[in-house]
């Protein structure tokens, strides 16, 4: 059953030429955040407030922000803090999701009913005010913007992973291995998760490019990435006064959030396309 | 009729939950309602006065068995901030999310699923790709920004539309579209994918041979089979939107449940956040539940 | 005593017309004559009115809104001078704590009942009740009784003699409510367009919250009678939305102006900007207690670090000057004790006096809710490390930052430098430094715990203090201490409470105390 989703697959996902371009644009960034101390024309710290509010130049090719520091290198050094809330919460979320998900499936019973009705419960649950509880609670700043990331990610995961399991464990061969008296935890890890992954891999790519859009929901709100520390979702929320004064301030974030969330969607969708060849 | 009871009687213990979550939240996140109602300049025996008259200084599982049974007599309590019943201030933002939410879902389902089928049709060719990535880029764009920048254009350059405000159908128009926009997003991938699904490659080729009526075909058989799987999407995004919109009713000034909650939140107006929470929950889970039973309706194999 | 007059009119009217002059505005007058006024004027602000009680109202929206359908005994007039309202004269005691109020005769409430001393005496003791929990009790601490004398005549009775007194009448808390609508809504007045009952020139005619409460103005008013028929009030909580709404016409006045839109508007031929000198003043406040805060050439040292004038040039631009005391100009009380101004030797020199030549570690609490507050923060964050001080930013939401000012007891409260937007709503020395600067046990308002002995006398002996030039000398002593020695913060600037408007909008009311009236204005 892997074997379909095997061979063919890479194949198949580089004739999706949309994914390929978004594949290419998350490398692109990907280098961005790594190489930003050298790619970078200056320290994103350094305030400079003698030269604020600078249009695009030799110097500054974005121009400068309110307190004069360098927009680009901002923006690359933003790279890095984006993408770790947007990788980090949804991979943390994934874990937890993952587990509970199984459990759910495997369990069966009062334990699959419990899960279920938590991941209702948070789903029906406004997530935007769960996300500005999780950082009123935990105090503001990058470990807890992922945490509440991460936790609007949570219930997703663990539907997507239930939904799958749930026809992985009902099959003969993981019914068979039970009979045997195989462990549970090689079971589900021969037989059960391999089902999983395509579903998942397809899922966790749409969920990261919703995390960009959620982390900067929360700048928005005033919440999220402490200063001084270069956030996209914060340069572009707090950006938005200058959209007609000083527009590269707003233009160049909100051009990098939507370009990383789109090519998240559009690798997701070539993967789905890619490990799922009936579609 | 059954189905529809039972699908309603299980939405019972998730909003018993929510009811739980919202009142532990409440009272693990640091903030003082009195403090803040009470103002900066106020002493600290108004702020100790406004504490008890809320009922604040009783033992937590008190004021939540207050909460519980003054919310099963559908007394929601008054707001802290406005002095007002939570009922009202409810009902007052109602209508402009409902509206907002209902309009968007339904522009969403015409480009979604427009969109949808000319990238299904067209699989895998450039149209399939520039319709999905064209449809993923309002998606993928922060709401607040999205917005600002239609009305930048639209109000300001073209003076096509008012700016902000909810008076008249006209007002609805930019906030529409950009929910709209970005909900069609998702419209359009399920209803590409659930076609592709029933079409399957080879019918793909057979109707690409025959011609003309085989896309009456494509358009009768499988849309219908696609319907149940769009109409859960657009579900759960109606249910989505009745909570989440406030970026989008600041900006265009709207006055829905989204800012309500928020600001609720920042003045920890402990009633209005219970209140506005139970009755999106309440929504979100009846949507769900009405989406159930609608898509039984439409296949029978999901018929329990 | 109703001459009180303000020793800064004449820098406010120069500051105004500089500002007028400056940015090419002045709304006043400038109206096309040609077209005929319009009945209705829209004005934005970022947040609705919570309240129209004025007993419950502790923000400026509702503020706003009281303004034009309450009136007090006492009011203040355009350059912050306090004028007889509802009274038409008063005097006080040779004991300085009787105060007698004649009223004026003929004025009814907008439900028809007639205003008289009763409406006052009933209006106070809805107040002054600690059973009714209002959130405005504390300004009235002073107040031993409010008598009816005769049907014209009320008599205040304070608790000692209290230099603030006339301005406290003059707050808008202290206007009055009618007796017959207090009856009929209880807790609930002031919640509602119809539970909301005054004497003011516009009555509440609706209020559909977060979208729009409409005004209308009352016909034959006996103190004026308004131009324009009806005021909306449409909040838009979006800076760049409100600014966006003005230019597509959609609204004629907006509050609160984006700080970078300044310049932008004001070079516009269609939107007039208005600045007005005001009682905001932008504070970071030290946590005295926290080491090496507890030294006072520590505090010096930082205040003398920050570079008040690029700040207030390049950051918040037109919206502000460099803060020059410990009030702010138009406020009764205030001393001239000049621009704090960068000094990196002396402050160097401080620290290493203090035994911290190369700095020390500072945490710096914020909250967007203050206009630029992050950046503000970023930008002393900067200017600190040039003496060596590095700090670390903490973004809280307001109900968090709230929290740490309400009475907690010094060691439960980890803040060190906490930014605070100071505006004493009386417009007096007072309430802008005693409640706020005063020894306390716990932060109830004096959130960074400032003590300081001396201070303590003299702005207690200020309180009692009713002759008008010793209790000037009383209130400039207490601002040089805690301005200038024994610094309680480090005041950046002093606000402009700024507004913007169609042009064809003429004779707004802008008032230093940070709202804007529209009882003259008219709408071409």
């Amino acid at each position: 059953m892997t074997a379909r989703a095997g061979t063919g697959a890479p194949a198949r996902f580089l004739r999706h030429r949309a994914a390929v371009a978004g594949a290419v644009c998350l490398g692109l960034v990907v280098i961005a955040a790594i190489g930003a101390p050298w790619l970078a024309p200056y320290d994103p710290l350094v305030v400079d407030l003698a030269n604020n509010f600078a249009g695009p130049s030799a110097m500054h090719p974005l121009g400068t922000d309110q307190l004069g520091r360098d927009t680009l290198s901002r923006l690359l050094f933003g790279a890095r803090v984006s993408l770790l809330l947007s990788v980090g919460g949804v991979l943390s979320a994934l874990a937890i999701g993952a587990t509970l998900g199984l459990a759910a499936a495997w369990a069966g019973g009062w334990t699959d009913r419990a899960i279920v009705w938590l991941v209702d419960v948070l789903l029906s649950f406004p997530d935007i005010l769960l996300a500005i509880a999780v950082i009123a609670a935990l105090g503001p700043g990058t470990g807890s913007t992922l945490v509440a990331v991460a936790a609007y990610a949570v219930p997703t995961c663990a539907r997507v992973v239930r939904a799958s399991a749930l026809t992985a464990v009902g099959r003969d061969s993981v019914v068979a291995a039970r009979a045997l008296g195989a462990s549970t935890l090689w079971i589900i890890r021969k037989h059960v998760w391999p089902l999983c992954v395509s579903p998942v891999v397809a899922q966790t790519t749409v969920l990261l490019g919703k995390a960009v859009l959620v982390a900067s929901g929360l700048s928005f709100l005033g919440l999220g990435v402490q200063p001084p520390e270069p956030e996209w979702g914060a340069m572009l929320s707090r950006g938005r006064d200058l959209t007609r004064t000083a527009p590269l301030g707003a233009f160049a974030p909100g051009v990098a959030i939507t370009l990383v969330a789109l090519s998240f969607s559009l690798v997701g969708d070539g993967l789905r396309d890619a490990l799922d060849p009936k579609r | 009729m059954r189905h529809a009871a039972a699908a309603v009687l299980r939405t019972v213990p998730t909003l018993l939950g929510v009811s739980v979550l919202v009142f532990l939240i409440m009272h693990a996140i640091p903030g003082d309602p009195a403090a803040i109602a009470a103002g900066l300049d106020a002493s600290p025996e108004t702020v100790a006065a406004i504490r008890e008259s809320l009922g604040l200084n009783r033992p937590l599982h008190e004021q939540f068995g207050a909460f519980l049974s003054r919310t099963l007599r559908g007394d929601f309590g008054v707001s802290i901030r406005t002095g007002r019943p939570v009922i009202e201030e409810v009902a007052a933002r109602m209508p402009y999310t409902l509206l907002l939410s209902v309009a968007s879902v339904v522009l969403a389902a015409l480009v979604g699923v427009t969109a949808g089928v000319v990238a299904a049709v067209r699989h895998q060719r450039w149209l399939d790709h520039v319709v999905m990535t064209l449809t993923l880029v309002a998606v993928s764009t922060p709401s607040y920004w999205l917005a600002l920048m239609l009305m930048l254009v639209m109000a300001v350059w073209l003076g096509w539309l008012p700016a902000i405000g909810a008076a008249t159908p006209r007002h609805f128009v930019l906030p529409v579209l950009t929910l709209g926009l970005q909900s069609a997003g998702e419209v359009a991938r399920m209803t590409r994918a659930t076609l592709l699904d029933v079409l399957g490659d080879e019918f793909l080729r057979a109707a690409r041979a025959r011609g003309v009526s085989s896309r009456r075909m494509l358009w009768r058989h499988a849309l219908g089979n696609a319907a149940v799987p769009i109409a859960t999407v657009l579900g759960l995004r109606i249910g989505g939107l009745l909570a989440g919109t406030v970026l989008v009713e600041s900006v265009f000034a709207i006055p829905g449940l989204g800012r309500m909650m928020v600001d609720a939140v920042v003045a920890r107006d402990f009633p209005m956040i219970q209140g506005g929470v139970l009755v999106v929950a309440t929504s979100y889970v009846l949507i769900n539940a009405a989406t159930d039973v609608l898509a039984a309706r439409l296949d029978p194999r999901l018929r329990t | 005593m109703s001459n009180n007059r303000l020793p800064h009119a004449a820098t406010v009217v120069a500051l105004l017309a500089l500002a007028a002059a400056g940015i090419g505005c002045g709304g006043r007058g400038q109206a096309p004559e040609a077209t005929a006024p319009r009945d209705t004027l829209v004005f934005s602000a970022p947040a609705d009115a919570t309240t129209l009680d004025p007993h419950n109202t502790t923000d400026t929206e509702s503020d706003q809104v009281i303004g034009m359908v309450f009136e007090g005994l006492l009011g203040f007039d355009d350059q912050m001078n306090i004028v007889g309202r509802l009274a038409e004269r008063w005097n006080v005691e040779s004991d300085g704590i009787t105060w007698t109020f004649h009223l004026r005769r003929g004025v009814t409430f907008h439900d028809g009942s007639p205003f008289n001393a009763e409406a006052v005496r009933v209006s106070f003791a809805r107040v002054l009740d600690p059973a009714q929990k209002h959130k405005r009790l504390s300004l009235f601490v002073m107040l031993d009784r409010v008598e009816a004398v005769d049907d014209f005549t009320v008599r205040f009775v304070t608790k000692y003699p209290f230099g603030a007194f006339e301005p406290t009448i003059a707050h808008i808390s202290s206007t009055i409510l009618s007796p017959a609508a207090m009856a009929t809504h209880g807790a609930a007045f002031g919640t509602t367009a119809t539970s909301t009952v005054g004497t003011g020139p516009y009555r509440v005619i609706s209020w559909k919250r977060d979208q729009e409460l409409v005004l209308e103005r009352v016909e034959q008013h006996w103190r004026l009678t308004p131009p324009t028929r009806r005021i909306v009030y449409r909040p838009i909580p979006e800076g760049a939305a409100r600014v966006l709404a003005l230019e597509a016409g959609d609204v004629d006045v907006i509050s609160r102006v984006p700080p970078p839109e300044l310049d932008r508007l004001g070079a516009s031929p269609a939107i007039a900007v208005t600045k007005t000198v005001s009682i905001g003043a932008q504070q970071f406040r030290f946590n005295v207690t926290k080491p090496p805060l507890n030294d006072r050439r520590v505090r010096q040292a930082i205040s003398l670090a920050i570079d008040r004038r690029a700040i207030v040039d390049q950051l918040v631009q037109g919206f502000a000057t460099p803060s020059t005391s410990a009030l702010t100009p138009i406020m009764r009380g205030y001393a001239p004790l000049g621009e704090i101004a960068r000094d990196l030797e002396k402050a160097r020199q401080l620290l290493a006096e203090a035994g911290h030549p190369n700095g020390f570690p500072l945490k710096i609490a914020t909250t967007p809710r203050y206009p630029m507050g992050v950046e503000l923060a970023e930008a002393i964050a900067a200017q600190l490390r040039d003496v060596g001080i590095v700090s670390t930013i903490q973004v809280h939401d307001w109900a968090t930052m709230v929290q740490f000012w309400a009475g907690l007891p010094p060691e439960k409260n980890p803040q060190e430098l906490f930014i605070m937007g100071a505006g004493a709503s009386t417009a007096d020395a007072d309430w802008g430094l005693r409640p706020i600067f005063q020894t306390a046990p716990t932060n109830e308002n004096n959130y960074g715990y400032y003590s300081n002995a001396e201070f303590d006398d003299v702005i207690t002996a200020a309180m009692r203090e009713t002759d008008a030039a010793r209790r000037q000398a009383l209130y400039r002593r207490a601002q040089e201490i805690v301005y200038l020695e024994d610094p309680g913060a480090i005041w950046m600037y002093d606000n402009y409470y700024v507004i913007a408007s169609r042009r064809g909008v003429s004779d707004l009311s802008p008032s230093a105390l940070g709202v804007v009236t529209f009882e003259r204005a008219v709408v071409r």
